[in-house]
């Protein structure tokens, strides 16, 4: 909605409140209701509803993959004509994880360009391919929740588009060093646009490097370098062309949650065990190296004064991965691992203490012992016979029990986007395009470092274990004890093609009192698996291609906007779509073979809200109303199952999640130099349906368990505070410098459950009265949270043209380390000792900064 | 240029150069050495322990090679080692890491040696730490003994051994070597032609425990445990037992099957356990077993089961020879019990029992009408009960039936008598 300032006089600023006031009164009332009445599994736990480990961004502020949420401009932010309850949530909450209306960032949708860049396999825009390139991104829109749009059919949590033409890019030379303490401390950037030139030419360049040799959390490393490259050549006023290429290589060591136990062993509740010494050196196991750049070739057409038609050629792709360790025959290294704890022993005993001294003072039990896998591995003298499946090929060498693994996505991705803008009359507008995806990624495991042995063995050793045939455990029957070296592609390696094609058309109508608009939309979706190897235990299915898996889907959304006054406006917005489950929700186990799972089908999204907004001069805000359903979801998590001693692929199907509440969001100019926000975002996210979970054995046919109900009713999604408000005051001199705080507050903030707890098997052992029922079926609420974050920042114009800026921000300056910002519940548990498998909480960080000083030219 | 930017560029640059080596390759770690230190045979150690563990502070070494890992499952964490002067077990910290063939050093410092149920071991053997693999596939070839030897000589224990002409007990024919369906570790027995018995043990977790035990004479290889005075074999792997040749005790008498039944028991004699060709009369449970029993009256000699004054627990199978079904198959007998206190007896029907051990087969029970506290002492007809329902549709198989009865010496001694047993 654009809507334009007028004046505003003084007089009305009481009568506006009041009106606020009343508005809100209902809300107020409205969050305070617990919700819907407990499921029946859980009766007498109505204080205990509550929730997917998704942490995802909202909207463009809080860059997920990169983990460094306030990498952009403050200044940027504040100043721009932005929302005030996006920006505020997306400087102050994104670090607390919050998301708006609790939806995950699948919702929400990319545009570079007109050209839709979420991630086809996870839905989700990966803002770390374009990560560190603010000065290219700077230019971007962004609309929160069901909004017209005449690029793509968007998501119901909103859109940004960014427009990084090499023409739109602010003139001049941009260069700027940052230094900051989160995932890395220091950025340097530099940008040169030319701008359009008067030959029809515009060239525009940025670069910038972004690294640490050890983050804010322990044994935590990165570098990337991001790189951008637009030309465009303007033909005439009816043709231009642009080229556009970008991206950014990132190797970040990364930080594994632990539960809470280890954390205060060792005193640090942002303890890392992913790390060890090497040479003495920290070295971290687990290591994500992203390279997937984006190149675009874009026609811009406007035949007519009132048609304008943008055809655009793309590609995508480039290696992903991320490293870990695996072992065969040996302890498990990892530090974490729950029989390495003093909890696992029974206190008083020798083994318990020993423990106990061991973590408080032994490095080598607080993390990992690389000296020893090295050591381990050279000792271990192993002899192949017939390897690589020849006969009499005995090989003879030191076998690793550990290895460093990288686990690859690479991917490559052809796209054809067209979309037009046709004003029949300057409010009569219809618009529409067609999207076309063809997409390929190639998933394999890979030996990144046999750490000192010759040769790792490609068998799978669950399989070897459980079944009696040896010949079962091939993971290659092409290739049977293969002898595996650095570098080599082993266990499981296939394609996932993904096809998806769409259509959309748009109206917008505007009339004095009342803007409309409705859109409609159709996707095409095709899955399919191709492998190419054969795996032993399903030799007839797991090589060459699978059946496909097809979807059609649609949807539509309508909206319109009421002007009260030329300063107060009352909007709805309304969408009914259905959506195809991401592929990694289609296939049940893609690593061994093609099965599908049985009656996959549609999401159906529903999406209402209602939204008041007035825009004074000196007093702005919005207050919205929403409610979303989101019907038959997959929810599919792998892991190593301790019970089965096997790695499980668990899906639940039928599961639907409501989201329902309220935002506001106001600014106000107290005084000319005087800005005084308030936010607040309260409302709940819930799983509103009783799933059907399947388990499936990745190396077997077997299902484990099949149509198993699991009560989930009214749980809480996790891992986000689902309340948060903020009171935001900033002075803004007249001598070109700034200065402000936001006070923020967080609640509600609940551990994901593990659906296995909610079943009738979990609370088998006891009757329902008994107070361990309960604790099994409950949902932990976290502690709420209080964060303070300050900024400021100043400007000189210097001569020649030259300007300087120095912006600092400061999230979290009372430096409160003991805040929970999310967890997990692990997926094994035992009903009566539910402290033996205890949930993974995952804190934030206490103070950081982020200081940049940037030239222009 | 500006002096300005000239300052902020040598900042960036310095800063750039300081920070800017993010490292990625690693340097392997040096090679730890374990010194060798005294050299010690299992001789040596077997002569060393006096019946206290003794844990190594020092820097012994002990070389050998691996005879047994625990691959297959039949072993947990549990390797043997063997070297010229004898063998041991070396339990270790967790699963794996060795394979059978292996020559190896065993760094003994941070081992404890000890005795359970009078087997040597060497306890908590951290296989990264204290095993210096030397070679692979250096194979120990089994010691050739007599099962006199196994089950007497010392210094053949935690051996690799090999005995000739052995064979499982007639009565354990067709049962597999453990329970894989509970992980149920199982003992059978293993004969020689003089009447010696050895126990084979091998554990539920086995690759090869579903595996039926072969049925006929031969070698087999194995390494000899013991369990204080109880010797017993671990197999490595089904294929060391090559046991194909013509047994020297005989298998369990296979009777024809026939079509039908009628047994008044005319034959039987009063008060001596009834013996009967094809007719089995088996103990599961005490010693006692269905005798004959005579009457005066319309039945005549009939067949008793007792456990009064047995002082023990007495189960006891009568079955009959096996049947061939024919679709339609009835059952009809009589029974009748005296000094009635307890309901002890039961029929079965079942389709793969194997003629000899009772307990290793697949029972169904058939609703009969039994004698009982009410009925005195008349006897009760069952009815003609109709057999159908036990067996597969369109089963052409053999079945028996059986009669079972249970009881104890104390508070379930009531008797009971079947007669005039019809089966067509």
């Amino acid at each position: 909605m654009n809507i334009l300032y007028t004046s505003f006089k003084r007089t009305t600023t009481f009568k506006v409140c009041v009106i606020l006031l009343l508005f809100f009164i209902p809300f107020l009332s409205f969050s305070q209701t617990e919700t819907t009445p407990p499921d029946s599994l859980q009766t007498a736990l109505k204080d205990s509803l509550q929730n997917v480990p998704v942490r995802v961004p909202i909207l463009n502020i809080s860059d997920e993959d990169d983990q460094d949420g306030g990498g952009q401009d403050v200044a940027g932010l504040l100043q721009s004509a932005r929302d005030v309850y996006t920006a505020t949530a997306g400087f102050s909450f994104g670090v607390a994880r919050f998301r708006i209306r609790g939806y995950d960032a699948l919702n929400t949708t990319i545009l570079i360009n007109g050209i839709p860049m979420n991630d086809m396999e996870m839905g989700r825009p990966i803002w770390a391919n374009w990560g560190g390139l603010n000065d290219v991104t700077r230019n971007q829109t962004t609309n929160v929740g069901l909004a017209a749009e005449r690029e793509y059919f968007t998501g119901i949590g909103g859109f940004s588009t960014i427009s990084a033409r090499a023409s739109t890019l602010r003139k001049g030379t941009r260069f700027s060093v940052a230094e900051t303490n989160r995932m890395y401390r220091h950025r340097i950037m530099v940008t040169h646009a030319t701008g359009m030139m008067s030959n029809g030419w515009a060239f525009a360049a940025s670069y910038s490097r972004r690294w640490a040799q050890e983050g804010y959390v322990d044994g935590t490393f990165m570098d990337a370098h991001s790189y951008y490259l637009g030309i465009e050549k303007k033909f005439n006023s009816k043709h231009s062309i642009g080229l556009v290429g970008f991206g950014s290589h990132s190797i970040q060591g990364l930080q594994n949650p632990v539960f809470q136990e280890i954390y205060d062993l060792v005193g640090n509740n942002f303890y890392n065990p992913n790390w060890g010494y090497q040479n003495g050196e920290k070295r971290n196991s687990r290591i994500r190296n992203v390279h997937k750049p984006t190149a675009i070739l874009t026609h811009y057409f406007k035949p007519t004064k009132t048609l304008e038609i943008t055809t655009a050629a793309y590609v995508n792709g480039g290696r992903g991965g991320t490293t870990r360790l695996n072992w065969y025959e040996a302890a498990d290294p990892r530090p974490n691992y729950y029989r390495y704890l003093p909890s696992f022993f029974d206190e008083g005993t020798f083994l318990h203490t020993q423990a106990l001294n061991n973590w408080q003072n032994d490095i080598n039990t607080q993390q990992i012992n690389w000296h020893a896998l090295y050591n381990a591995n050279r000792n271990n003298l192993f002899t192949v016979n017939n390897a690589d499946g020849i006969a009499g090929n005995n090989v003879t060498g030191t076998r690793s029990k550990y290895i460093v693994e990288e686990v690859r996505n690479d991917h490559v991705q052809y796209g054809f986007n067209s979309f037009f803008t046709k004003y029949f009359t300057p409010t009569t507008i219809l618009s529409g395009g067609v999207n076309l995806n063809m997409h390929r990624s190639r998933n394999y495991r890979q030996v990144n470092d046999l750490l000192g042995g010759d040769f790792w063995i490609d068998i799978d050793q669950f399989a070897e274990r459980d079944l009696q045939n040896p010949d079962l455990a091939v993971n290659n029957v092409d290739r049977p004890n293969a002898l595996i070296k650095q570098g080599d592609v082993y266990g499981y390696d296939y394609f996932n093609h993904i096809q998806r094609h769409n259509a959309f058309a748009q109206i917008e109508h505007e009339t004095a009192k009342f803007a409309t608009y409705a859109a409609v939309n159709y996707t095409f979706t095709q899955y399919y698996r191709e492998s190419n190897m054969r795996n032993a235990r399903f030799f007839d299915r797991s090589f060459g291609e699978s059946e496909k898996a097809v979807f059609n889907t649609g949807g539509v959304k309508a909206g319109f906007t009421y002007k009260i006054s030329g300063r107060q406006y009352v909007s709805a917005n309304a969408a009914w779509m259905t959506r195809a489950p991401l592929m990694s929700n289609v296939f049940i186990s893609p690593r061994t073979r093609h099965d599908i799972l049985p009656n996959i089908t549609t999401e159906k999204v529903q999406s209402y809200d209602i939204n008041y907004i007035v825009r004074y001069p000196r007093f702005r805000g919005r207050a919205t109303l929403y409610h979303t359903t989101i019907k038959d979801q997959v929810w599919m998590r792998s892991f190593f199952h301790e019970e089965y001693r096997n790695i499980v692929n668990y899906f639940m199907t039928g599961v639907n999640t409501l989201h329902q509440g309220f935002e506001f969001g106001a600014e106000w100019k107290a005084t000319s130099t005087i800005n005084v926000t308030g936010v607040l975002g309260a409302g709940y996210s819930l799983y509103n349906s009783r799933p059907v979970a399947t388990i499936s054995r990745d190396n077997s046919a077997e299902l484990l368990a099949e149509n198993k109900t699991v009560y989930l009713k009214n749980y809480r999604l996790g891992g986000m505070p689902q309340t948060a408000a903020g009171v935001g005051m900033r002075y803004n001199s007249p001598k070109f410098w700034f200065v402000g705080f936001n006070a923020n507050y967080f609640d509600h903030i609940y551990l994901d459950p593990n659906p296995e707890r909610r079943t009738e098997e979990a609370v088998a052992p006891f009757v329902e009265s008994d107070p361990q029922w309960k604790d099994v079926v409950r949902q932990e609420r976290l502690d709420p949270g209080f964060t303070i974050d300050v900024y400021g920042g100043k400007s000189w114009r210097l001569k020649k043209g030259y300007f300087v800026n120095l912006n600092l921000s400061v999230n979290n300056i009372l430096n409160n380390k003991n805040f929970r910002v999310g967890g997990f519940e692990q997926m094994r548990f035992v009903p009566t000792d539910l402290d033996r498998f205890p949930p993974m909480y995952s804190y934030m960080f206490g103070t950081t900064f982020y200081a940049t000083v940037s030239i222009s030219l | 240029m500006h002096s300005f930017f000239k300052s902020i560029f040598f900042v960036v640059i310095s800063t750039v150069l300081v920070t800017s080596c993010v490292k990625k390759e690693w340097d392997e770690p040096p090679v730890a050495t374990i010194p060798v230190g005294q050299i010690l045979t299992i001789q040596d150690l077997v002569d060393t322990f006096n019946n206290v563990p003794i844990k190594f502070d020092q820097d012994f070494s002990l070389f050998g090679v691996i005879t047994a890992d625990d691959k297959s499952g039949n072993l947990y964490r549990n390797f043997y080692l063997q070297d010229n002067s004898g063998a041991i077990l070396l339990r270790t910290l967790f699963s794996g890491g060795l394979t059978e063939g292996d020559s190896v050093r065993i760094a003994l410092k941070g081992i404890t040696l000890t005795q359970f149920n009078g087997l040597m071991q060497l306890d908590s053997v951290n296989v990264d730490k204290n095993v210096i693999k030397q070679a692979t596939q250096r194979f120990i070839q089994p010691q050739v003994v007599t099962m006199q030897q196994a089950l007497t000589d010392p210094s053949l224990v935690a051996k690799l051994i090999k005995i000739e002409n052995v064979e499982f007990a007639s009565s354990e024919i067709g049962l597999t070597f453990a329970n894989a369906a509970q992980l149920q570790t199982l003992n059978r027995n293993l004969v020689d032609c003089n009447g010696n018995t050895i126990i084979v043990r091998t554990s539920g977790y086995a690759n090869f425990a579903n595996a039926t035990i072969p049925s006929g004479n031969g070698s087999i290889i194995a390494i000899l445990g013991t369990f204080n005075s109880t010797r017993q074999l671990y197999i490595r792997r089904v294929s060391e037992l090559d046991m194909t040749g013509e047994r020297c005790t005989g298998l369990p008498v296979v009777c024809d099957p026939v079509t039908s039944v009628s047994n008044d028991f005319a034959t039987a004699v009063n008060n001596i356990d009834y013996a009967e060709a094809c007719w089995q009369n088996i103990a599961t449970a005490g010693s006692r077993v269905w005798r004959g029993r005579s009457e005066t009256g319309a039945n005549g000699m009939h067949v008793q089961a007792t456990a009064f004054g047995s002082g023990e627990t007495v189960e006891t199978w009568l079955i009959t020879p096996p049947i061939v079904s024919n679709g339609s198959n009835t059952l009809s007998f009589q029974s009748q019990t005296s000094f009635w206190v307890h309901n002890g007896l039961t029929v079965w029907i079942s389709t793969n029992y194997n003629g000899s051990n009772p307990n290793s087969a697949t029972w169904q029970q058939i609703p009969a009408t039994l004698a009982g506290q009410s009925s005195g002492s008349s006897w009760v007809a069952s009815g003609t009960l109709p057999l159908f329902g036990f067996m597969p549709q369109g089963y052409t198989g053999n079945f028996h039936i059986g009669f079972k009865y249970n009881g104890n010496g104390t508070d379930a001694t009531s008797s009971y008598r079947v007669d005039n047993i019809i089966i067509n």
